[in-house]
């Protein structure tokens, strides 16, 4: 009975949710023909802009700007611009996207086609890896001479079936370990497209959407149905809804568990299972196997001149593994250093008379590479 | 081969801890047998290594293999030998209350069996995670720097590159020098076995949740209790890395839950919690700078009022205050007076002095985002909130006052900071606030087991 009652409330609460997913619209339409009043859009320098029954008639002399205030609620993978220009035109399409300050965006460009019947530029923005559809600002900047009569603007995202299918999917996709890992989790998160998932965790914040917004309405229905039926006596589903916190929450535990579990099986594969050579340590690469085989040259030694080609992260993971060697830069004073430790440097090698070249400049004393651990890394020791 | 030093690294410690303890029970024990190993073990490594700091600190010893096993020897030789000498009055054990419970069914076993299962997994990862080369920040520039440090110098290291100052040197040195003495034994640094210890921590938080709900409700409300709080994301993250905030929730747990049983409890028991309190609030002290600054003075307000309100005689508040008084002044009068000579912030490494007042945008967003939107806390915060305001008289105005107080006086008492001063970068990048939080987990999740329990136990009534 229990569990009939549990099926049922999720099924309830899934139903519920399942509007904004099945007949949501995938495509947005800004359509400019037969308008009384243009609204929410926004020119600068542009010489003549005027609303005719065809649509935006917009002849410019200067490089001008058309930008309409975005608030798509969908992702978009394709975007189709219709439009008519006898004497053609072309300028960058462009858009701010979430996170963005005031005066940056990113842009594409584009080009009207000179022709006096309808046309339509489609720009497939699937391969467009900074387009973001949440973006607040999208619009044109239009060269000067340009000349159009635009008419239409569509964003089409995906399709019914990906809507299900990649929010699924996304639910296990896993970050990598990373140096924030120690301060938040991304979680499970959701994304509407191929292009979408496979660049999830390639920018920070990653492009999803989170699913605990998912988990809360579900409880929040959940909650507001058995609040319901008990103030009117008609049943008490307190043990329902708890069954089915309780589901989310061992759901949700699993995911994260499965992230724990993601993060050791690649330590074990690009750490622990090789060789020091070819050890690669989380998105550091081969740095930590460097600095351990680099260490063993700084014993004894109060100081090393350590050169790499950021500070950050490699400085103190390199002063923590050579402790109680300290490391000092190249340009201080290296008086009486003979140990010059250098990490992923390709510009930085001896010149003919065995000192080492930074900028062009030679900076060390005559000495010898005395281990190469790959190119442009190595352990450099002065004669 | 060198994790083998981890257990016999752990045995003067746990020692000192648990005789600690036991001692302070005295004729009215209030611990569980295993809780006081747990207890023990955690209170014990704090303990001993203040010793064996202030010993440095005036010259009487150094942080050489030697001098460390002599301080903790003759620590471990006067409380044992307080112990031998009072044992006739030390023989009464404490048992767990008994709860009318139903006998275990066929899917609650196998539920258990499964979760159970899971959370070996998860740890087994997180062992793997933990002994892997140093990686995080604050490992590498703090924890297991100074660690080495003390090993390799055998004496207290404050500028770690002279003329480079001594920011992170304000920290309280129990876990560096927890590390160093692992490493001594050890004949040399491990980065696995001085890393492992952090696990433990985890362990020992799991099993005083445990203990304390134990206190409360039935075996199988603790162990659910216990799976909540091992499947809170950050918090586990916690448990598999070389940082100190896990360290820190066990010993705000203890001094904290020990005051709210003490609330609980009546008579002598009531003075033995409040006393073994005392104890776990001074060497809160000596665990991360923040507890000086935002743990210790809500802890204190409220045995203060749990003194005043609590039906206590003049002579049990005059003990507790006593109490209270000698365990916080002999760990923060030397403290601060080292701190205070040897010009070491006062804060969370970033001096607390000199910063400006302003409002800050973006930080509410940040902690919105952190708390409600992003995987830290899997579904806790709604469950908190829910059931705060769901049985909010038993959450304030109960003797329950004393958690929830506790966590609102903490987590506001933050608030304020990220929002006005120059930490607030600490709260937009997501580095600081979260941290806050990791303290105050495993109170959560005893509140949490409190209040839910009582809307099941009201739903099925």
């Amino acid at each position: 009975m229990k569990i009939r009652s549990v099926f049922i409330t999720v099924l309830t609460a899934t139903s519920l949710m399942v509007p904004t997913v099945c007949f949501a619209a995938n495509t947005t339409t800004w359509t400019l023909m037969n308008l009384q009043k243009l609204e929410g859009w926004n020119t600068a320098n542009l010489t003549s802009v005027n609303l005719i029954p065809q649509g935006l008639a917009i002849n410019t002399e200067t490089q001008g700007q058309l930008v309409y205030t975005s608030d798509i609620r969908h992702s978009v993978d394709r975007i189709t611009i219709t439009y008519i220009s006898p004497l053609g035109g072309g300028g960058v399409f462009f858009w701010r996207a979430p996170g963005m300050t005031e005066s940056s965006v990113y842009q594409i460009p584009i080009t009207f086609i000179p022709n006096t019947a309808q046309q339509k530029v489609v720009l497939d923005m699937k391969d467009v890896s900074k387009w973001d559809a949440r973006s607040d600002r999208i619009g044109f900047i239009l060269d000067a001479g340009s000349q159009l009569v635009l008419q239409e603007i569509s964003f089409t995202g995906p399709d019914l079936i990906d809507k299900i299918v990649y929010p699924l999917k996304t639910f296990f996709k896993i970050d990598v370990t990373r140096a924030y890992s120690i301060n938040f989790f991304w979680g499970p998160l959701m994304t509407f497209s191929q292009q979408q998932l496979d660049s999830l965790y390639s920018t920070v914040p990653p492009s999803g959407t989170s699913w605990n917004k998912v988990f809360y309405v579900i409880l929040g229905l959940a909650l507001a149905a058995t609040v319901l039926l008990k103030k009117l006596k008609k049943r008490d589903l307190t043990v329902v809804f708890c069954i089915l916190f309780a589901a989310m929450w061992i759901t949700y535990d699993f995911r994260m568990g499965v992230e724990f579990m993601s993060f050791a099986k690649t330590d074990i594969r690009t750490w622990w299972s090789k060789p020091l050579e070819l050890k690669d340590y989380r998105d550091r690469g081969s740095f930590t196997a460097f600095a351990k085989t680099a260490a063993v040259f700084t014993e004894g030694k109060d100081q090393y001149v350590f050169i790499a080609s950021h500070g950050w992260p490699f400085w103190g993971s390199m002063k923590y593994e050579a402790y109680p060697a300290l490391p000092v830069t190249f340009d201080s004073d290296t008086e009486g250093i003979d140990t010059w430790i250098i990490f992923n440097r390709r510009d930085i090698k001896p010149n003919e008379e065995g000192r080492l070249v930074v900028n062009g400049e030679p900076v060390s004393p005559p000495g010898n590479i005395m281990m190469q651990f790959e190119p442009g890394s190595f352990v450099f020791v002065t004669k | 081969m060198s994790y083998f030093f981890l257990p016999i690294g752990l045995v003067l410690p746990t020692a000192c801890g648990w005789l600690l303890l036991r001692l302070v029970e005295g004729k009215t024990p209030v611990l569980d047998r295993y809780e006081r190993w747990v207890a023990g073990f955690v209170l014990g490594g704090i303990l001993t290594t203040y010793l064996i700091f202030l010993t440095e600190v005036i010259g009487i010893g150094s942080f050489s293999l030697l001098s460390m096993l002599l301080t903790q020897l003759v620590l471990v030789g006067v409380l044992g030998g307080l112990y031998w000498k009072n044992r006739s009055t030390l023989t009464k054990n404490f048992q767990l209350p008994t709860f009318k419970s139903s006998p275990w069914k066929m899917w609650q076993k196998v539920i258990t069996g499964i979760l159970g299962f899971w959370v070996l997994v998860k740890l087994i990862s997180g062992f793997i995670l933990l002994i892997g080369p140093a990686y995080f920040d604050d490992t590498i520039s703090n924890w297991n720097i100074r660690g080495k440090a003390f090993f390799i110098h055998q004496e207290l290291i404050l500028e770690l590159e002279p003329g480079k100052g001594t920011g992170i040197s304000s920290y309280p040195q129990a876990i560096s020098l927890q590390k160093a003495w692992l490493a001594h034994l050890n004949g040399g640094w491990h980065e696995g076995l001085v890393n492992s210890m952090h696990m433990l921590f985890y362990l020992a938080a799991l099993a005083l949740v445990f203990f304390a709900l134990r206190r409360l409700m039935d075996l199988k409300w603790s162990m659910l209790g216990t799976y909540l709080l091992s499947s809170i994301p950050l918090y586990t993250m916690h448990g598999f890395v070389a940082y100190g905030d896990g360290f820190l929730s066990v010993v705000i747990f203890l001094a904290l839950s020990w005051v709210f049983f003490a609330a609980r409890s009546q008579k002598d028991e009531r003075m033995t919690l409040l006393k073994l309190g005392a104890i776990a609030a001074g060497l809160l002290v000596f665990t991360k700078s923040e507890a000086m600054l935002l743990h210790l003075p809500p802890l204190l307000i409220l045995v203060g009022g749990l003194l005043v309100l609590g039906g206590f005689t003049a002579a049990q508040k005059k003990s507790a205050l006593l109490w209270y008084g000698v365990c916080i002044g002999s760990v923060l009068v030397p403290w601060t007076v080292f701190k205070w000579m040897n010009d070491l912030a006062f804060g969370n490494a970033k001096a607390v002095s000199g910063m400006t007042l302003e409002w800050h945008e973006g930080v509410l967003r940040a902690i919105g985002l952190n708390t409600l939107l992003e995987g830290n806390w899997s579904l806790l915060p709604v469950l908190f909130v829910g059931l705060l305001i769901a049985k909010w008289r038993t959450a304030f105005r109960s003797s329950l006052v004393i958690l929830t107080g506790f966590f609102f006086a903490v987590w506001l008492g933050q608030l304020p900071i990220f929002m006005f001063t120059s930490l607030y970068v600490e709260a937009i990048n997501q580095t600081g606030y979260a941290r806050g939080i990791i303290h105050l987990i495993p109170v959560v999740v005893v509140i949490v087991m409190i209040l839910l329990r009582e809307t099941i136990k009201n739903s099925d009534q």
